[in-house]
């Protein structure tokens, strides 16, 4: 069986690791744990195309208690970046790891918007995530709670890492 | 003590292998269940192939696997991991380690660090995120009213300003120039469980009360422009008890007519309760790990009540909000700890140094009362060296700071500080007193361009009184009719004939002339320049009407802040007073100094296109003191450049300024820009301009600026 590494990297508290676990597990936990060092998930995608195991690599979220480590990243066949859409500066945080994991591994990598069963307090600029979105491979608006797009996401990434 | 005894004891849960070769190792100590269960190595085993069984641990073997070739001592961490087995989770870490050519491999249990990493992390993270929330809330509402406000909206129909605020969920209060409430939100009501009233103003009132009491050194916040971020505590016995995060915004509207005061308001209970289940957090900065505001105040407090004798030095980061737009928000807090390392490494133990906004600090050192009992002299000397180690201290972190920093992309930025000083018991009895002082002293330092630190005295506080006295004055100077346009004529140095004129603004309070180097600082700082600006606008637009209609038809230069770059409904009032007054656009010009046209790139370039389809010109002011960079003159639409008047003062004589104004002619004259050079006083400069080709000089041996009637008489008298 084909195996394809991919890491999952944002900021903290955007939902990676809920992300990961709806669509290996199929659950979602409304409590809030925070995510320490790495924990690796695997999952079978075999719909359409070559079956892949791709093998989830959940980092532990950037941010001032956690600087970004590149060593992560080494053999990684993919990245999802993951941004909170209730939180503004969150996509701010992101476009900096991203920019941050490009510089040591350029390989295809998708965004996703996640929270979006949650309503939002601020009004986004209409093109914010336009001057995003042709940096990445492909952009969804997640929700782990509901599911919404979560697996397309992930069968986007399995298609782009057999590609 | 023997490793097993260790393990044994439950100090250390660990297993240590010793490296035979490839993925091959030998068991020194293993006594785990859980190594036994995740990679399947019995209890008795004496050897283990290290393949698949972990995935994070086969990626670490690689990084080992190159430390272990290097044969260098010491060891590399793995970072910790989680591993999932049977259902159970397993928290580990692992280290690559060397030792006399031996190579080994432990791996460690460390499901305690974990947990209570994780309970910390957890509220810490929690805060972050409930506080970004917030943050990015009021900002977000913040800068939507700002908008409606300095576009009137509000003035036109009430809705868009009513909209924004009814339906928040953030408190709002708007004041008027009078201080009088205009508006108060629902949330705001409901902050402090009340129900909208027919008193607008009993929120207020109560914000009011809680102000003055939780930040007395703070006084001004109504009276000087600018803006306030803070926390109040609000208590209404016997239960109700409230965190509230408070920001005050002070707004001018775009005519320039009004100032506006948004308050903005939110509950941060549940961020202070996540604090407080985090003692190290209720007292101390997350991201730079110092001291905090509270922990400031508490310090403070206890050695004014020990009546110590102590100085505080009132520090503030130089523009670091650029640094953040620059860089990012991650690289900008990297930024700010390498700042705070930097300052920490000259201190000694003796200094308190506390974080205290997100970009000031504040640094206390107390001096032992016995020792200066002990020393020779008198109080006054005590005091005097005192200052002197306080002003040290100052110097020396302002020459640490001025080196530059770099990001861990090893961009290159710069940092300056300003600091303040203040000293007990000299300048003040009480904490908030001693604070007010550092807090004036440091504002002084902001407003000298030449000094990085300043030291309280009673002069700066009556120069910061005049500073307050003047702003008040300025909002009534237009109406009062105090600001007047002098004109000071620009001449052709070959034929002696007025080419141009720049028009400059005067203004006389009561009798006094204030000079503009003291008011427009004041006015940038406060917004009143967007209002000021339009005036002179207009005013030159009239003057050059009546020069135009007695038949002298000579173009006018205006000067441009760069505040004025930030008023977008600029370009338009421009056009309107040229329509208004009939007269020719390119009889105007705006004159923009360098630093205008390099911080703000974009808009200015967009701004000045606009300008030049408007029809005006547009001149560098004080050109060579500012940037390096010279790139702005290719891309931007400039017609003439100002030789600044430091360089025009001894070109007759030094060579160096020779120099720089034979390279400055050289450039305009293949860029085909004007020229024209500021503050020629004497025969000799004029004679070196003419000389090398300036063609266009002002400066007071031709005339200093004239009132527009004495500009007419000198412009008559020269022609006939």
């Amino acid at each position: 069986m084909l195996q394809k590494k991919v890491c999952i990297l944002g900021p903290s508290g955007v939902g990676k690791t809920s992300l990961v676990k709806q669509f290996v597990e199929g659950i979602f936990s409304e409590k809030y744990l925070t995510s320490i060092g790495v924990k690796i998930d695997k999952k079978i995608v075999n719909e359409g195309f070559t079956p892949v195991q791709l093998l989830l690599w959940d980092l532990e979220g950037v941010d001032k208690y956690c600087g970004f480590n590149p060593r992560y990243l080494r053999g990684s066949s993919a990245f999802i970046f993951v941004a909170d859409r209730t939180r503004m500066s969150s996509i701010a945080e992101t476009m900096e790891i991203f920019s941050l994991a490009k510089q040591h591994l350029n390989v295809p990598a998708v965004l996703a918007i996640n929270k979006q069963d949650l309503p939002l307090s601020i009004k986004w600029e209409d093109n914010l995530l336009d001057k995003h979105r042709d940096s990445f491979d492909s952009l969804f608006l997640t929700s782990a709670k509901t599911g919404q797009s979560v697996e397309q996401m992930f069968r986007r990434i399995a298609e782009l890492v057999t590609a | 003590m023997h490793l097993s005894l260790i393990q044994s004891l439950g100090i250390l849960d660990c297993v240590v292998l010793k490296r035979s070769h490839d993925e091959e190792f030998a068991i020194v100590q293993h006594n785990s269940a859980w190594f036994t269960a995740i990679f399947g190595a019995e209890t008795n085993a004496r050897f283990i192939h290290l393949h698949d069984q972990s995935l994070f641990l086969s990626d670490f073997l690689l990084d080992a696997q190159d430390f272990w070739d290097m044969h260098s001592t010491g060891q590399i961490q793995s970072g910790v991991w989680t591993e999932i087995i049977s259902g159970e989770e397993y928290y580990l870490e692992a280290i690559a380690a060397s030792s006399e050519h031996e190579q080994y491999l432990v791996i460690k249990n460390v499901e305690q660090q974990f947990k209570q990493q994780r309970q910390t992390l957890q509220v810490a993270r929690e805060l972050l995120i409930s506080n970004d929330e917030i943050v990015e809330r009021h900002d977000y509402l913040n800068e939507r009213l700002r908008s409606i406000l300095i576009n009137n909206a509000s003035e036109e129909s009430g809705l868009p300003l009513y909209e924004a605020i009814q339906f928040a969920d953030i408190g709002v209060i708007i004041l008027d120039e009078k201080k009088e409430v205009m508006e108060t939100n629902p949330a705001a009501y409901r902050l402090f469980e009340m129900r909208p009233g027919k008193d607008k103003a009993e929120v207020f009132n109560i914000l009011y009360g809680l102000l003055n009491r939780q930040y007395p050194e703070k006084p001004n916040l109504f009276t000087s422009s600018g803006s306030f971020s803070g926390e109040l505590y609000w208590h209404q016995p016997p239960i109700t008890h409230k965190w509230l995060k408070i920001d005050i915004l002070c707004v001018e509207s775009g005519s320039g007519e009004h100032n506006y005061w948004v308050l903005t308001l939110s509950d941060i209970t549940r961020v202070k309760y996540l604090m407080q289940t985090n003692e190290e957090l209720v007292l101390h900065d997350s991201l730079t790990g110092l001291p905090n505001r509270q922990y400031f105040w508490k310090e403070i407090s206890q050695l004014v009540d020990k009546n110590q004798p102590f100085f505080i030095l009132n520090i503030d980061i130089v523009n670091f909000k650029h640094i953040n737009e620059l860089l990012g928000y991650i690289e900008g807090d990297e930024i700010l700890k390498q700042a705070c390392d930097r300052m920490n490494s000259v201190l000694g133990r003796d200094f308190f140094m506390t974080r205290i906004g997100a970009d000031e600090f504040m640094i206390i050192q107390t001096l032992d009362n016995n020792a200066n009992a002990a020393r020779p002299g008198n109080a006054e000397t005590i005091e005097k060296d005192f200052e002197t180690k306080a002003s040290n201290l100052g110097t020396k972190l302002v020459d640490l700071m001025a080196a530059p920093f770099y990001s861990n992309e090893g961009k290159q930025c710069e940092l300056g500080i300003k600091v303040g000083i203040s000293q007990f018991p000299r300048d003040a009895s009480t904490a908030e007193g001693l604070l007010s002082c550092a807090d004036i002293a440091l504002n002084a330092a902001k407003n000298d361009f030449s000094k990085s630190i300043k030291i309280y005295s009673d002069k700066l506080k009556v120069e910061a009184n005049r500073r307050l006295k003047l702003e008040a004055a300025l909002k009534r100077a237009i109406e009062k009719e105090e600001f007047a346009l002098h004109l000071q004529p620009i001449f052709d140095l070959e034929s002696g004939k007025i080419m141009k004129a720049e028009a400059l603004l005067r203004w006389q309070l009561d009798g006094e002339n204030i000079s503009p180097d003291e008011f427009i600082p004041i006015a940038e700082r406060s917004a009143l320049i967007n209002t000021i600006g339009r005036w002179v606008i207009q005013q030159a637009c009239t003057i050059q009407a009546h020069l135009n209609s007695i038949n002298i038809n000579i173009p006018l230069s205006l000067n441009f802040s760069p505040k004025q770059i930030h008023d977008i409904k600029l370009i338009n009032f421009i056009r309107e007073c040229i329509d208004k007054t009939k007269i020719d656009a390119t009889f105007l010009e705006l004159e923009m100094t360098e630093g205008v046209l390099v911080h703000n790139y974009d808009k200015v370039r967009s701004f000045l296109n606009d300008i030049k389809q408007t029809g005006l010109g547009v001149s560098v002011d004080d050109f060579g003191t500012g940037y390096s960079s010279l790139s702005y003159l290719k891309h931007l639409p400039i017609d003439s450049l100002k030789i600044d008047r430091s360089f025009i003062d001894e070109v007759a004589l030094d060579e160096d300024d020779q120099a720089i104004v034979g390279a400055i002619l050289a450039m305009a004259s293949a860029l085909k820009l004007n020229v024209v050079a500021e503050g020629v006083e004497t025969d000799e400069q004029k004679s070196y301009l003419l000389a090398n080709r300036c063609l266009m000089a002002q400066g007071f041996i031709f005339s200093k600026a004239l009132p527009l009637d004495e500009f007419i008489s000198f412009l008559k008298k020269q022609k006939a």
